[in-house]
């Protein structure tokens, strides 16, 4: 185990600013004599003359503020297995932990940028800041930031970019700064590149940020995961997704993941239509609005889009309303491309519908659509139920009430007597009101909480399905 | 090019605003939906209209660039313009992750686009693309183009 002392000013070349053992928790002033006695940037630790290997550590100084003049690019002589550790550490006490680190690449349009394939940097209490991109663009590199900050010092379009296979950010508890503004967004991941980002946030402290992520998906697609972030930065005229999507030629696996993050109230969720069965946007409890974050819900495929409709609009009466009183529907939008072999499906965000291991149960599912659309049947317009056996617990049942292939299919039932759905406060009028049931009698299930999937096989229609699921005896 | 547009939908939220959904017919004939959006008010959505048609259209051309790639067109193809074809050959070929790929993708379009002789700002305005991007693409051309005779040389042995 070694450890290598940085702070910006440093000298040390070589192994000058490398240590077998950790210093004494002493002031940096206290412990280091000479500049030569450490480094002057975690690039040049990372070049020392014996290669960080696995258990070492680099400390940088809560008080260095490096001013690099050109680009930054992290290399090792030999990959480590695991993460390059990096840990900010408290200038007054040098084996304490204490955010404050700083580098800044400085200079025009330079990169912050890992420049070793497979080399994976985890960093703990440093802000980083490029005058251009932030680059994980070496096959299977990536930057795992906690408790730090990645500041966007330029207008550079899609400031972090992860291009290659399998290059990630990972960001827990940290937040993407831009000094400037952003011209083109924030993200753009391809390549098989992965992004996730836990906590924190991303805003601009000067001029204003566009989309959230722009373009990528292309040359083997993009995973991409924030889960509560502060994403209300992004604003009128903004998308979430912008600029990816509408070309199957291009664009290839689209897969972002958006939950329990602040919005602000006017942002676009996703700019084009999506191509691709591979293509799919989720984003689930994220609002501008304190009320709506417990039941927002908006998916999009390449056969339309599913979002919350709360009680102003269409929605049924007999449903439990959420803690906040609010009762929901969920709207559902085909595209004129949906059909029978590109299906729009969506897990309904169902509520209440636990299965019991003592009896066999029948699901029941509510909706209604405009009376001037196609009927829907069981040719259209199915759901298919997947639960746990109730021997086998770790193998799951699956029962549908889809109709046998290549038949004319039933109309559902109406369950216009039994139901009241409304329209805000009126009731609704021109509508077919529906209910469909689905048995578990074929194979009892164990006590459990059943993923209901919603087909629908038709062109340019709404669907509002309710969010409360009965299960009848 | 876009002949007509209209707003399709605006769901109530308890919040008092909407969410707005947007239809652009473009002149060949497609339909391109768009939203929803978040809006405060009809108005405001008819607001929107022209806005968000500019940036839907530029997708769409966007697309049917890529799409002529897809289909080894190098002339303005559905709704793409000639320029646009060329940055998507372009941008197809710097995504490639082989030189020798790359090389194959950007050799025909390359050399025309590099005989305009013009600014990276005037090249991003020409293509459509943000100038960070011209000027990455432009670079990787040149690289691409120094080091032909080796590539070509690659060709002789597959």
């Amino acid at each position: 185990m070694a450890f290598y002392y940085v702070k910006s000013g440093g000298t040390a070349t070589g192994d000058g600013g490398r240590y077998a053992s950790e210093k004494a928790n002493n002031s940096w002033a206290t412990e280091f004599t000479a500049t030569s006695e450490y480094y002057d940037s975690i690039e040049d630790a990372m070049n020392a003359t014996t290669v960080y290997v696995d258990g070492d550590f680099i400390f940088i100084s809560s008080a260095s503020s490096l001013a690099n003049g050109s680009a930054i690019n992290l290399t090792l002589g030999t990959v480590t297995d695991s993460p390059v550790m990096i840990y900010s550490v408290d200038d007054s006490a040098v084996n304490d932990y204490l955010a404050g680190a700083f580098e800044d690449t400085t200079g025009t349009t330079q990169d912050y940028s890992i420049g070793t394939a497979g080399l994976i940097i985890k960093m703990h209490g440093v802000t980083l800041r490029a005058t251009d991109d932030f680059n994980a663009s070496l096959s299977n590199s990536g930057f795992m930031l906690e408790d730090s900050t990645l500041r966007l010092g330029a207008s550079g379009s899609r400031s972090l970019r992860c291009a290659n296979d399998g290059a990630y950010f990972t960001l827990n508890n940290s937040h993407i700064v831009s000094d400037v503004g952003t011209t083109g967004g924030l993200l753009e991941i391809f390549q098989g590149g992965v992004f996730e980002m836990c906590g924190g946030s991303t805003s601009a402290t000067s001029g204003s940020l566009n989309d959230l992520i722009s373009g990528g998906g292309t040359n083997g697609g993009m995973t991409v995961t924030f889960n509560a972030v502060d994403l209300s930065g992004h604003g009128s005229g903004t998308f979430l997704l912008g600029n990816v999507g509408n070309s199957r030629a291009a664009d290839d696996a689209i897969n972002v993941r958006i939950n329990a993050c602040k919005l602000a109230a006017n942002v676009g969720f996703v700019e084009e239509s999506f191509a691709n069965r591979t293509h799919k946007f989720l984003m689930t409890n994220s609002s501008s609005d304190s009320d709506a974050a417990e039941y927002q819900f908006f998916q999009r495929t390449w056969a339309g889009d599913v979002e919350d409709q709360d009680d102003s609009g269409i929605h049924r009466d007999e449903s439990t309303a959420f803690d906040g009183g609010t009762k929901v529907s969920i709207k559902v939008v085909t595209n004129a491309d949906c059909n029978a072999g590109r299906p729009l499906i969506v897990d309904l965000p169902a509520r209440f519908a636990a299965l019991s291991s003592a009896s066999t149960d029948t699901i029941r599912i509510y909706f209604a659509q405009a009376n001037t659309q196609a009927d829907l049947t069981d040719v259209n317009c199915w759901a298919e139920v997947h639960y746990p056996d109730g021997t086998n617990k770790n193998e799951y049942n699956r029962v549908s009430n889809q109709a046998t292939l290549l038949t004319t299919g039933t109309q559902h039932t109406d369950d216009s007597g039994s139901s009241t759905w409304l329209d805000g406060v009126s009731a609704l009028t021109g509508h077919d009101e529906y209910r469909m049931d689905i048995s578990t009698s074929g194979d009892v299930g164990a006590d459990s909480v059943p993923i209901i999937r919603i087909y629908i096989a038709e062109p340019s229609i709404t669907v509002y399905f309710d969010t409360t699921v009965d299960v009848v005896a | 090019m876009i002949v007509s547009s209209r707003v399709t939908d605006l769901s109530p939220e308890r919040s008092g605003r909407f969410r707005a959904r947007f239809e652009f017919t473009l002149s060949d004939g497609r339909i391109i939906q768009s939203g929803p959006i978040n809006v405060a008010s009809v108005e405001d959505a008819e607001s929107m209209l022209d806005s968000l048609g500019e940036s839907m259209l530029l997708s769409v051309q966007r697309a049917d660039a890529m799409q002529a790639v897809s289909d080894n067109v190098q002339v303005a193809y559905m709704l793409a313009t000639l320029e646009q074809v060329q940055y998507a050959w372009l941008k197809t070929g710097f995504n490639e992750e082989e030189h020798y790929e790359a090389y194959n993708k950007m050799k025909d379009v390359g050399p025309v686009l590099l005989a305009l002789d013009l600014t990276d700002q005037e090249y991003a305005e020409l293509l459509g693309s943000t100038l960070e991007d011209a000027v990455a693409v432009r670079e990787y051309w040149a690289f691409l183009d120094s080091n032909s005779v080796v590539i070509e040389s690659y060709r002789g042995i597959l």
